[in-house]
Parts: structure tokens; sequence; C-alpha cells
């Protein structure tokens, strides 16, 4: 016999409910903090390019909070000024001046964790901005100014003091930071999606100088840039498509997906064609996640994409991964292979027998200086992947010999890259 | 099948409510025959001499965050829970869960205090954590110290025991390797509290099923050990638990 419910009898559940609900992980984004009708920017004129220059290098920090380390990176990007720290905090900040002083302003944010906020700054026209309004090496550069935190008005102080520029050695050597997944993952709550045009626009602000993107082919045999086996709510909103991407045509993906910040996911071509005619990123490595005829649609695309920037004359580099045996014989099964730009993850021999231009082991495996040399030897480039401990970084760049480094944090690599004396 | 696909969890836990439903309308009838024996409880304080030990075993379904594996994998988590009652109104609690790849065994004191149909307790756990993974060719090990504090109340309704329980997550050290590199080596941090609703019914004789509703706000959730290097920040993870006193 049924017993009548009681709301009292209901209780429990409704405990339970509670736990499960607030359990459910939610959705959330960190939102870039915008100082809106205060920005210092107003009535500022845009910095000359040669200007730009004359700012970079490295600075000794004076905070109220030691959050920033003791040295900072700066250096600019095609768009923006980025601040690179030791410990994955980066600031991205826009730059103008009126008369002879120059005015920052933009946010932090720390790549590893959830923290961000506000920053305005100013050189003031005797510690520097004379000289660098006026495209002049300034005896000294003196950057004053507050932070904040969240969408809190800058109160905390900041003072960063030039020291040097940077060493020789960086400046001689042509060295590779690799954003994976277009620049970005989702995952660590960046504004735009990873593996979307606006990623591929954004990364540079983070200090990359090439991405990763990840080759998937759609069942016409389109080739579009995505991670996942699968169509989910962690890269996707949610819509009326599921289970395999490679399932659907492209024109069920392009009008029926949108990534996770709403973007539509692009097709290799139109992502290429963005990374040559629209940035400044000289290098490309395309993650082949699809290992059965999928190079007869991509290296079409590749060998399309290198003519056009040699065209335009932008140096870019544009490989097809390597990252499987499987992916290999289909490789080995286009015609002229060993002509291909390629970059394999497997062994030395796999590399020589495709002839590829890079060899990139997975970073676990040591810094391998001896067979990094011999790459070198045969004019081949030695990448390693996916790196994103910063204390894994620093000793990479130290004792090793790569060319550059593929990981999620390009910031850190940014910072003890340009650090090297 | 689109909307069952994309439902699992849900309808899974639409399932575990209704057996819980099924249990406390019905199950109550064929107990009655023992409701004068007092109900066995692993977290309403007991005294019962005759008893100094007893355990449960039980079945835990986590979802560890999309961010962190990057896909919706959900694991059973095997768990062995013991007490023993110690003079006074001090008892030695245990705890073994295990997802073969990650492993947790911890050991603490409890306080106990009771009156009438309710239950408190106070305790302290120290847990060691110890994971191995081989992936892409490496031995990926992981060791560990946690500390819970913890405290827990109880109530009981007729043949059901209805208890909360709370706990901060200490993490005194975690080490991961990866081959012979040092992924990760960091001490003493918070990291995090977790909440958690136990109903314990009794079944027959002393058979009593507890059903368990937990959220993890932690930023290391020692059964994915091995995302841990990156993420510098809290996510909830929900655990629903199955066990039988034993």
């Amino acid at each position: 016999m049924m017993k009548q419910i009681k709301m009292k009898n209901l209780i429990p559940y409704i405990i339970a409910f509670f736990i499960l609900a607030v359990s459910c992980n939610r959705d959330y984004d960190v939102p870039i903090p915008s100082i809106g009708e205060n920005s210092i920017l107003k009535g500022t004129n845009p910095l000359n390019n040669a200007s730009k220059p004359l700012m970079e290098g490295i600075y000794a920090t004076s905070a109220t909070s030691g959050r920033f380390g003791d040295t900072i990176v700066v250096k600019w990007n095609r768009t923006s000024l980025s601040f690179a720290c030791y410990n994955g905090i980066y600031f991205v900040m826009n730059a103008g001046y009126l008369d002879s002083k120059i005015s920052l302003e933009g946010y932090w944010r720390d790549a590893y964790s959830d923290g961000t906020g506000l920053c305005t700054m100013t050189i003031a026209e005797a510690e520097g901005g004379n000289e660098i309004v006026n495209e002049i090496s300034p005896q000294k550069i003196i950057i004053r100014g507050e932070f904040g935190n969240g969408e809190g008005l800058p109160d905390q102080s900041l003072t960063l003091t030039y020291l040097r520029s940077f060493s020789d050695k960086v400046k001689n050597t042509k060295f590779n930071i690799l954003a994976h997944r277009g620049g970005g993952r989702t995952s660590d709550k960046l504004p735009v999606s990873e593996n979307s045009i606006e990623m591929l626009n954004f990364t540079e602000k983070l200090g990359s100088t090439g991405i990763e993107v990840d080759v998937r082919i759609t069942r016409d045999k389109v080739a579009f840039i995505y991670h996942d086996s699968d169509i989910n709510i962690r890269l996707t909103k949610k819509g009326p498509l599921s289970g395999e991407i490679k399932a659907y045509s492209w024109q069920e993906l392009s009008s029926y997906v949108r990534l996770i910040h709403g973007e539509k996911i692009p097709t290799l071509e139109a992502a290429l064609t963005f990374v040559v005619d629209s940035t400044n990123l000289n290098a490309v490595y395309l993650d082949m996640k699809e290992d059965k005829e999928a190079m007869a649609v991509v290296i079409p695309i590749q060998q399309k994409m290198l003519q056009r920037a040699r065209d335009k004359g932008r140096n870019v580099s544009i490989v097809v991964g390597i990252p499987s045996t499987n992916v290999l014989n289909d490789l080995m099964n286009y015609p002229d292979y060993q002509t291909i730009p390629s970059l394999c993850e497997l062994t030395v021999d796999d590399v020589r027998t495709v002839n590829s231009i890079v060899w990139a082991p997975r970073w676990t495996m040591g810094t391998q200086n001896e067979l990094v040399k011999q790459m070198h030897a045969e004019g081949r480039l030695a990448i390693c992947w996916t790196i994103d401990n910063p204390a894994w970084i620093k000793d990479y760049l130290s004792n090793g010999q790569f060319d550059g480094l593929l990981t999620n944090f390009p910031s850190v690599v940014a910072y003890y890259h340009y650090i090297q004396k | 099948m689109k909307f069952i696909r994309e439902n699992v969890i849900g309808l899974r836990l639409l399932i575990l409510l209704i057996l819980a439903g099924y249990i406390t309308v019905f199950a109550q009838e064929e107990s009655s025959i023992n409701e004068n024996r007092e109900m066995p409880s692993m977290h309403m304080p007991r005294y019962d001499k005759a008893i100094k030990y007893k355990a449960s075993i039980g079945l835990s379904m986590v979802q560890p965050p999309k961010d962190m594996v990057e896909t919706a994998i959900q694991a059973p988590l095997f768990n062995y829970h013991m007490i023993y009652n110690l003079p006074w109104k001090f008892s030695v609690e245990g705890d073994f869960s295990s997802l073969i790849v990650s492993n947790q065994i911890s050991l603490g004191p409890r306080i106990n205090f009771s009156k009438d149909k309710l239950g408190l307790k106070l305790g302290w756990d120290l847990a060691f954590v110890a994971g191995r993974l081989k992936q892409f060719g490496f031995n990926n090990t992981t060791k560990a110290w946690l500390q819970y504090p913890n405290i827990s109340g109880s109530y009981q309704c007729k043949k059901m025991i209805y208890s909360l329980k709370a706990e901060a997550v200490l993490v005194a050290s975690v080490n991961t390797k990866t081959g012979e590199n040092e992924l990760t080596l960091v001490r003493n941090f918070y990291n995090g509290y977790t909440g958690a609703f136990y109903i314990e019914q009794r079944l027959h004789k002393n058979k009593v099923l507890i059903i368990g509703f937990k959220d993890c706000y932690v930023k290391y959730y020692w059964p994915v050990w091995l995302t841990f290097s990156t993420f510098n920040r809290f996510y909830h993870v929900p655990e629903i638990s199955l066990s039988w006193i034993i």
C-alpha cells in the first residue's frame, strides 16, 4: 500500500538534490575586466611602430604585493603590449600617447587560475615618455601605475623600471613559442574558444609566435579544426547535433555547431588564410587527428597556403604532423611524400624516412640533446610538446637545445625565453 | 537515443532516487521484524559493547570535471569503510578507496556524542594517496598526503538515519612523476572542502544500505591526480555512492 507522502519525508531527498545540484559543475567564464568610461586612453594617439621596440625589454618590478615576481618581460605583439611574469601571470595592455606622456591600459590574468584585474600605467615625459614618442632610444624608462582585482578599479601600486634589452642570444635566435589548440585551451577560461579564428587572432597577446591546430575531416572531405572526436558541451554550445563529429557534413557542422563562446568551427583553409593574411604568426603545426586518407585532403590545402604566404612575402612554416604510425603510413601513400613539409613525433628514424623538417618528441622523453644535435646537423628543427610546468619550461630553456616548445601557457615560455642572457 | 545519450547521468541519478524511494516506502515493513534491535550505522555514534568493529563496502560513481579529463567519463570507485569503537566516546575510522590507478587510505580518530535521536562526530583523518598509470609509454606515479578535519551530524527517524558530513581538505604534499620527471611537487595548501548527505536504511536484519551524495569542491581531486599539474582552480566534483554495512 502506498503511504501518503508527507512533506517531512521529502526533506532528505531535497537535501540530496541540493547537494547534487551544487556539485554539478556550472560552466563559467573569466571575463576580461573593462575600465569602461574611465579609460585613460581617451583622446590619446596610437604609438608609431618605430616607438614600440624602444619599450621592449626586461623590467624590475616593484609592487605592493610580490605576486608578479622581481622581473617582468615587456614585449609588443601585433596588437598590444604584453607583460609576462615567471609564474604565468601576464598583462595585455593597450597604449597611446598625448604630448610626451604615454598611457597604458589593460588587464592582468593568471594563466593557471582565474585571477584577473585591471591595470593602468603611464610613462611620464621625463621618465622615458619623451624619447619613446620621438623614436629616440631612452636613457631610462619607468612605468608607474596601479593594478586591481576583478572588476574593481586599480588601487595597488605597480612600478616597472627598465633593466636591459633582450640579450643577443634572444635577438639572434628564432625560437618558436607554439601555442596549443590554435592558441589556447577552452579549459583555461580564455575569452575565446580553442581552435577558432578568434583564438588565432588572440593568441599573440599571450606571447605565441606559432600555433598547433587539430585537424579533422568531415564526412564530405572538408578539413576543419577541432580537438575532440565528438561534439560535446566541453567545446560547443548545446545544439541539435551530437556523437562523432566526422560523421557530419561540413554544411551540417557549419549550420548547427557553435563553439563554446559562440564562434563557428573554422575550415582548415579559412584558419590558415587568417594566419597568413591577418597575423604575425610564423609557424603552424597541423596535428592530424584522422589517419585514413586525410593527407590527400590536407596536403593540397597546406601547399596552397604555403604558396599564398610566399606570394605575400610572409615566412610562414606550415607542417603536417605525424603523431602515429597510421598517420605516417597515410603520408607515405602520398606521391612525393618526402617533399611535403612535415613534423614527426615518432623516432628520428621515422623523421628521416619521411624527411620531416621538424622532429617533435614528447617533453617527458627529456631534453635529448644528442639527438637534437643530430637533427640540427641534418638541417632539421626539434620542438618538444606539450610542456606546461614553469619549472620544466625554465629547465628545458636553460639545458635543452630545442628550437621551440609547444605549450598551453605561451606567456610562461615567453618569459623564460626572453629573459635569457 | 540522443536524449538518452546526453542525459545518461541524469537518468542514472533518477534510477538511484527511484530505488531510494522504493526502499524508503516498502522496505520498512519487511524490516519491522527487527524493530527492537538497534539499527547498525556507519554515521550515527553507537556504543554497543558487543560490536567493537563494523565495516561497509560500496561503490561510488564519480564524474571528474570535464576541463580536466577532456571527456565525459565516469568511473566507479570501490570503497571500504571501517569503524573500531574505543572506550569513552572515542573511535577510530579507516577508509580505503580505489580506482585501481588511484588509491587512497585514511585513518583518524573520532569523538562521538549522542542524545536521543541525534548524533555528532568530530574527527581528523590522515590520508595517503598512491597511484600509477602507464600512458604514452611512461609510468606515471603519484604520492600524496592529505588531512581531512571533519564533522558530521546524524538524525534517526524511525528506520532511517540521515547524516550530514562536512570536511575540509588540506594537502600536506603532492608529488607526481612522469617517468623520471617530477611533474608536480607542491606542499601545504588548502584544497577545498566536501559536503555529503547519507541515508542509511535497514533492509533485512542487520543489513543496512547507505546511499550517499557528496560534493567535493577541490583543486586536487585525488582520483584524477594525473590532470592536476596545471589546473590551479576549484571544481565541484559530484559523487553518488551505494554501500552495505557488512
